[in-house]
């Protein structure tokens, strides 16, 4: 049972579902459900979908550990919020049409419901029958990719991937990453953050679809350093954040990212890698209250040529990064800035910071057959740049270096698009001597004429790396056949060498 | 970026890319690069490395952020 009602710009999604707040309330209950109408509302939400009674399997697993067992009968279903780019009576008749469609073309149906959600559709959120924290799973469409204040700026939303949902016989999609509130019940921030970086890890790898209740209960299986687990308000520890994602087969990857320029091209460069990092912050104004966010985005600011010949890290780029922060919402801009080589993230609401955390940890849900640091492959990318200088090949300026895991077939698949014909050649000639992995680390060097990759083996590790091509797809001819000889690996060139 | 350079209503297309290509306007130059790079290079190797060690208290750490 659904019911589509206006969402003018001054209507609260509050007065909406008639929510009320709970006794002795320490913190504002309805911060995050403001911040999604504000959301919704800046894409230009005009109209609601409400079902009424939606099972979510989030939440029934919340509520069979835990709330079924209060004293007070909570139910065991919540009401499921959709938001649309159109006015109610268009959002009626569009469904209405899509209907008639399923009847009378069942063959494009599902074309037609794609072209609705693209055009239309702005995601969901699940409303859960708890007064304190009723933001329950929750996936929004993206920010556009070019910033209306900043339009030579670029937003990528790599942490993100496609969710199906079903309105009554009609399949909606939405292109996000879940979000919900913590409840301090069955999950807070460390557990939410997981739960949505392992969203992402379900976008290319066959894991479970861990609830919130099984990530606490994972992580606080073999150790109790702050005492009950459930309710759990006093968090995990970082080891206990590690030991869930063991429990769930993905392999955890921690690295200090204290230092402001290794810190900020490891979050890029897990995001240019298409992983959702965990980002464990702490309060500028108060080390100890430390806090964990989940990276889907990252703005970036349109490169500037260099005033020196130096090579420019790619990360350099990186105005901010957009996080899902249970404390406030989806996709909330974090901007970045130095101080004292630190990585200071602010967070912004409407235009304004609010707070200020420093980055401590990034915490990587890696597929286990990634055994080759994140890390170490950094220092690969910068010694190979400086394999290069000292080889003396040629390198037009201006020149960029930077690093990322990516899955074969998306690699192949991108020199493909972002390269002319003679990459062609380059992916052919892959495919006939190149033995590839499952992933594949790559270090770019982009100069003045071309790409400069190498591909090394990620199931390897730095001890003994096993490097697998150089891969020269320029517009001028270079010669690095002596740097492959180095390496040990093949030379690919779209010069024909 | 791979997959990643999106609109708000456009699903991911994978295979688009995050470097924006090096504007072909620009004076060509094959330079070296200066002698402080190389020290600049060093550091960050060592920063790298240095950000593979953790401890027994780092991983003790707790999150406890309260909404």
């Amino acid at each position: 049972m659904a019911r589509i009602i206006p969402f003018a710009p001054t209507d609260s999604l509050t007065a909406i579902l008639e929510l009320e707040p709970p006794a002795f309330s320490r913190a504002d209950p309805f911060r995050q459900l403001r911040y999604i109408a504000d959301y919704v509302r800046s894409l230009e939400c005009r109209s609601l979908v409400i079902e009424d009674h939606y099972v979510d399997r989030d939440f029934i697993e919340d509520y069979s550990l835990f709330y079924s067992r209060n004293l007070q009968a909570y139910p065991n279903f919540c009401q499921r919020v959709h938001f649309f780019r159109c006015e109610s009576d268009q959002t009626e008749a569009e469904l209405h049409r899509l209907l008639t469609d399923l009847r009378k073309y069942p063959a494009e149906f599902k074309e037609r419901a794609a072209e609705f959600s693209r055009d239309r559709y702005l995601g969901f959120t699940v409303i859960k029958p708890l007064k304190g924290s009723p933001v329950g799973r929750t996936v929004l469409s993206r920010y556009p990719a070019q910033p209306a204040d900043l339009p030579d700026q670029e937003r990528h939303f790599s942490g993100t991937r496609s969710y199906t949902v079903h309105l009554g016989p009609v399949t909606l999609s939405v292109t996000g990453l879940a979000f919900q509130q913590q409840d301090v019940g069955v999950s807070a921030c460390a557990t939410t953050a997981l739960w949505s970086a392992l969203h992402k890890v379900r976008d290319f790898e066959e894991i479970g679809a861990p609830t919130p209740a099984q990530i606490t209960t994972l992580a606080t299986r073999y150790s109790l350093p702050f005492g009950r687990p459930i309710p759990s308000d006093e968090g995990l520890s970082l080891d206990q954040m590690c030991q869930a994602l063991q429990a769930l087969q993905v392999a955890p990857h921690v690295l200090h990212a204290q230092r402001f320029r290794t810190g900020r091209s490891f979050v890029y460069s897990a995001l240019r890698s298409e992983f959702a990092p965990v980002l464990l912050v702490s309060s500028e104004t108060n080390p100890e209250v430390r806090h964990a966010v989940t990276a889907v985005g990252q703005r970036l600011a349109p490169f500037k040529s260099p005033v020196t010949p130096n090579p420019v890290d790619a990360s350099e780029r990186v105005v901010a990064f957009y996080v899902n922060d249970d404390r406030m919402g989806p996709y909330v801009r974090m901007n970045l800035i130095e101080r004292n080589n630190r990585v200071v993230l602010e967070t912004v609401r409407n235009g304004n910071p609010l707070d200020r955390w420093l980055l401590d940890f990034v915490l990587l849900p890696l597929h286990p057959k990634i055994r080759l640091p994140l890390s170490g492959l950094r220092e690969i990318a910068i010694r190979f740049l400086r394999d290069l200088y000292d080889l003396q090949i040629p390198l037009e300026g201006p020149i960029q270096y930077e690093h990322w895991f990516a899955r074969t077939p998306t690699y192949l698949r991108e020199l493909m698009i972002d390269n002319d014909e003679s990459a062609l050649g380059v992916m052919k000639r892959i495919g006939e001597i190149l033995k590839l992995p499952r992933y594949v680390g790559i270090a770019r060097i982009t100069t003045g004429t071309g790409k400069i990759d190498l591909l090394v083996d990620s199931t390897s590790t730095m001890k003994n790396l096993h490097c697998l091509a150089v891969v020269a797809i320029v517009s001028k001819p270079i010669d690095c056949s002596e740097l492959a000889r180095r390496y040990r690996c093949e030379y690919i060139t779209s010069q024909g060498g | 970026m791979t997959g990643s350079k999106t609109a708000s209503t456009t699903p991911v297309t994978e295979g688009q890319v995050l470097d924006r290509p090096v504007s072909t306007t620009e004076k060509p130059s094959v330079q070296p690069p200066t002698s402080d790079w190389r020290t600049t290079a060093d550091e960050l190797i060592e920063e790298v490395r240095r950000s593979e060690i953790l401890t027994r208290e780092d991983l003790a750490i707790r999150i406890n952020a309260r909404d």
